[in-house]
């Protein structure tokens, strides 16, 4: 991808505009620091999860529950899921319905952003845990 | 990444993304390009013939993908975030070439004479 900023051409039509503000939540009973290392809370039941509100567009959506240590699994099934709605929205008979499956397809999207924030923090947690 | 407080829940960060979505009809094929915006940090994207978008989405995923992959081995802040921010523009471009099929869609429906 470049990092230069390209000038819009005379003939360049804007089709979408889209501001999304996304705010990512650990919800958990330890500190976050300590999550590596609380196992026996996670076996107890108590396991950290994330959540998050989006703002897309002016809408707000709230997400799904994560669970800590699924936050992979689930990246992977919504990668299959957009996948889907891709190869749906290339054959589908009306535009609304072709408008709504985009919208969805932009949630599943807002998803994979929330679960890399996640896959992130596990990342750092981790290595710190190392250290 | 900051940890803030909120009532429920530590708030681990606040993203915000702008996506414009253009396309360029300079040529015998549209093609499309985004005007990207993650955090004040402004790029422009590659441009996407209207003939490649669904190879060019399936690509994109898939190299996603495979970075959540390493993601989720790495133990190294620096190249953790490294990666991340890749991933992040990554999806920027899955919102742009998800506009453009729906341009590319619907023109086609207008195309087709849809009542």
């Amino acid at each position: 991808m470049s990092e230069q900023i390209r000038q819009v051409g005379p003939k360049d039509y804007l089709i979408g505009e889209d501001q999304i503000v996304i705010r990512t939540v650990l919800h958990s009973d330890v500190p976050p620091s300590e999550i590596p290392k609380a196992t026996v809370n996670i076996l107890l039941g108590a396991e950290p999860y994330f959540t998050f509100v989006a703002d897309i567009n002016g809408k707000r959506i709230r997400g799904n529950n994560y669970n800590y240590a699924e936050v992979f699994d689930d990246f992977d099934n919504i990668v299959d899921m957009l996948s889907k709605r891709a190869k749906a929205l290339r054959i589908v008979k009306s535009s609304a319905t072709a408008e709504g499956l985009a919208n969805e397809m932009i949630e599943d999207i807002i998803s994979l952003f929330v679960l890399t924030r996640a896959m992130l923090f596990k990342a750092k947690t981790r290595s710190s845990g190392e250290s | 990444m900051s940890e803030e407080k909120e009532s429920k829940g530590t708030l681990l960060s606040e993203d915000r993304l702008s996506v414009k979505t253009f396309a360029d009809t300079n040529h015998n094929t549209t093609r499309y390009f985004a005007e990207i915006e993650v955090n004040g940090k402004r790029i422009t994207s590659e441009k996407h013939a209207s003939t490649d978008l669904f190879k060019d989405f399936e690509r994109t995923v898939e190299s996603l993908y495979r970075k959540a992959e390493i993601l989720q081995t790495l133990s190294s802040p620096r190249a953790a975030d490294a990666l991340a921010e890749d991933m992040i523009n990554d999806i920027a471009e899955l919102i742009l070439l998800t506009r453009a099929l729906l341009d590319k869609t619907k023109s086609w429906r207008l195309w087709k004479q849809e009542p």
